[in-house]
């Protein structure tokens, strides 16, 4: 058995081993999680099954194929920095999966915001025979890591954060000089949706409200050929219905009645749903809990698309024989915004292939 | 029709009377600020799909009537109408007439822009010329406007108010300079000799543009007054450096580079008239305002988003949410650092706040 299948199979193992019904240890973490207010249960829940489902032997081999991994191409003793965002459950657990796989050290910041469900798995890992003590490190704060000089960091972050974190790095002497840096900062998602079957309606609401909207891949922009006003009360049919089995966890502030004052004031139709708002134009992408509809077809997709590069993270179609112009390869069905593949890639770049690509110094 | 002059520069008068009138005159009559007071006020009484209905509700009489009352007992609680409105809706008092004037924000191709229309051009004039007064003399002084001329830009609100500054001035020297020309000493040393203070207006990086033609020192008690536009799509500059550079390059001291801050949506301006405080005219108030919570002030030298009351907007809006970051001091003088941009807050970002 050569390295990557060892740590394929290791990791396989442990991942298992932390989602099985058993691990208690996982049990207390999503207690606290949902006790201390960080995450509903229903949203860790699907987290946690959504991890589960893309996890598998095939899904493995198939991502280290894909990122040309193998035994001449790893980071294999290098030392990663993953900065975790917690936004929504287990939002980092890609990123370590990924600096596992690749044969790399991994050093974890974990979020303050999601701080018990990430240590779990990694916890497990540290348990196999492969990965010790020094192989798998984390903590909750950047202090904590003073002067443990990485070869490369990832995180996600705003354009206007970036400086603000690499000081940081710098502030901690967490980077080598000629450290890598995978920076992400697509914040939100476009669907496409050209149909109005029951299938499609499920499927959307589960993409624009699964986790309060506050992932990058959650729908932050509708386009359809129809109107919201003519779909608004079909639409919010289904996410009362999603509402009743997931009630979202976190609210919205004040801002949000302004807002929804504000479309009243200058006649903009929208759908007020006490805790999210629906709203037809007016793409200002300045607040949570805001979702825009566009009536439009391909190209406009298309165009709005290329007007929000490097802020847009996928674009969703519900149906594959749907082509947005110009976007081909950036396109993923509507069903998969909140189940992704484990190997999908976050703004447009492979984890585990940049991981492992020769061009390290 | 009320003469709102006399009400808007009244010195008699105190300001939360004044603003108190002005609410309900636009309450009432300003189509776009009555439904978003009323909006607010019953954000709750909606329900999903049928929000559309409410302002055809039959509670909207006693709606208004509580909001009137409230802002009564409160003149702080009043709606702060968020700027873009200008660019989405017809922000006036008086759907029905024709306007004077029409200002318009500038902005690229792409870009929409806003629109104010200006009913009645005679209260911008004094608007400005007061405000203007209030900061300096303008009998003894003559106003450059290193800007394009008012006949190549009619819809800009800055150059309007330099060219009726220009305007005041009998002596003839005041003027908008050719562009891309640099300054002419003989009309310098002109100014010079009638006694005159020269005042130069001029956007940040049109100022700079000049000052690199020809480097040219004016007169020591002259006044630079830059206008803003310090970040554009090719250049960015911040206030402090921009106020360095043109203070060495036109040879004055630090303390007679000003700012003007003012846009298309305001009939009025405040002035930095040295230093990075901005004040206001005794008709303008500013107000800093949590960027998550608009109904909320900030503490002193606390960020938040600009917010204005400007009695001079009688006829559109007075009472406005910017899109610009400030603070403010116990003063009551405010700086300007930027426009707010919370377009990042949302998805996965990691906060280096969180440590």
């Amino acid at each position: 058995m050569n390295d990557i299948e060892s740590r394929m199979d290791t990791l396989l193992e442990a991942t298992g081993n932390w989602l099985s019904n058993d691990n208690h240890y996982l049990m207390d973490a999503i207690d606290r999680t949902v006790q201390e207010g960080y995450f509903s249960f229903r949203d860790v829940k699907y987290a946690l099954t959504a991890i589960k489902k893309s996890i598998n032997q095939t899904a493995l081999e198939d991502w280290a194929g894909q990122a040309n991994l193998s035994d001449q191409a790893s980071a294999k003793e290098q030392n990663v920095l993953c900065l975790h965002a917690g936004n929504i459950p287990l939002v980092g657990f890609q990123d370590a999966l990924a600096t596992l796989l690749s044969g790399a050290h991994y050093t974890g910041k974990i979020s303050r915001k999601d701080p018990y469900l990430l240590p779990t798995f990694l916890n497990e890992v540290k348990k196999t025979a492969l990965w010790t003590d020094r192989d798998v490190q984390w903590t909750h704060r950047l202090d904590d890591l003073e002067d443990m000089r990485h070869d490369a960091v990832i995180f996600a972050g705003s354009e206007s954060s970036v400086s603000g974190v690499k000081h940081a790095i710098q502030k901690f002497n967490l980077a080598k000089r000629d450290a890598r840096y995978l920076i992400r900062t697509a914040h939100f998602s476009l669907a496409y949706v050209d149909r109005k079957d029951e299938r499609t309606m499920r499927d959307l609401v589960e993409a624009i409200f699964r986790y309060g909207g506050k992932g990058c891949r959650s729908v932050a922009i509708v386009v359809a050929p129809f109107s919201l006003d003519s779909i608004k009360c079909e639409l919010t049919d289904y996410i009362e219905s999603f509402w009743l089995k997931n009630p979202q966890h976190s609210k919205p502030g004040p801002k949000l009645k302004q807002q929804f004052a504000y479309n009243k004031g200058i006649e903009r139709c929208q759908a007020w749903l006490d805790n999210f708002l629906l709203q037809a134009g007016g793409l200002e992408l300045d607040q949570d809990f805001v979702c825009y509809w566009v009536q439009g077809d391909e190209s406009t997709t298309a165009e709005l698309t290329g007007r929000y590069q490097g802020q847009f993270q996928s674009i969703y179609i519900a149906h594959p024989d749907v082509d947005i112009p110009g976007f081909e390869e950036r396109t993923e069905f509507l069903s998969d915004a909140q189940q992704p593949p484990i190997s999908w890639k976050p703004d447009g770049v492979d984890t585990l292939e940049w991981l492992c690509s020769s061009n390290w110094f | 029709m009320k003469n709102w002059s006399d009400l808007i520069f009244s010195d008699s008068i105190s300001f939360d009377k004044k603003a108190r009138q002005v609410f309900e005159y636009q309450f009432e009559n300003n189509p776009v600020y009555h439904r978003y007071c009323e909006a607010l006020n019953n954000v709750g009484g909606n329900h999903l799909c049928h929000s559309e209905l409410v302002s055809e509700s039959p509670a909207q009489n006693s709606n208004s009537e509580e909001i009137l009352k409230r802002i009564q007992d409160d003149m702080w609680s009043i709606p702060l109408l968020p700027i873009n409105a200008f660019k989405d809706a017809e922000v006036t008092a008086h759907p029905d007439n024709e306007h004077e004037l029409v200002f318009k924000s500038s902005g690229t191709l792409d870009m929409r822009r806003s629109i104010h229309r200006v009913y009645d051009s005679e209260l911008y004039e004094e608007s400005l010329l007061k405000g203007f007064r209030h900061f300096y003399n303008l009998n003894q002084s003559v106003i450059w406007g290193y800007t394009p001329g008012y006949a190549e830009n009619p819809h800009s609100s800055l150059i309007y108010m330099i060219q009726k500054l220009i305007a005041q001035d009998g002596s003839g020297l005041s003027q908008f300079l050719p562009l891309d020309e640099p300054l002419d000493k003989s009309a310098i040393k002109e100014v010079r000799e009638n006694g005159k203070q020269l005042i130069l207006f001029g956007a940040a990086f049109g100022l700079l543009d000049l000052l690199e033609m020809k480097g040219i020192a004016l007169p020591s008690n002259s006044i630079v007054i830059e206008t803003g536009g310090m970040k554009t799509h090719r250049r960015e500059i911040s206030r402090d450096e921009l106020h360095r550079r043109l203070s060495k390059g036109f040879g004055l001291d630090s303390t007679r580079i000003h700012s003007e801050y003012g846009m298309a949506e305001l009939l009025s301006q405040a002035y930095a008239t040295g230093g990075s405080w901005f004040r206001t005219v005794p008709w303008m108030q500013v107000s800093i305002r949590n960027p998550d919570n608009p109904f909320e002030e900030q503490p002193p030298h606390t960020e938040g988003v600009i917010g204005i009351i400007d009695l001079a907007n009688i006829h559109s809006c007075s009472f406005l949410l910017t899109g610009d970051k400030g603070m403010m001091d116990k003063k009551g003088r405010f700086q300007v650092i930027g426009r707010w941009n919370p377009k990042d807050l949302r998805g996965c970002n990691f906060l280096i706040e969180e440590d």
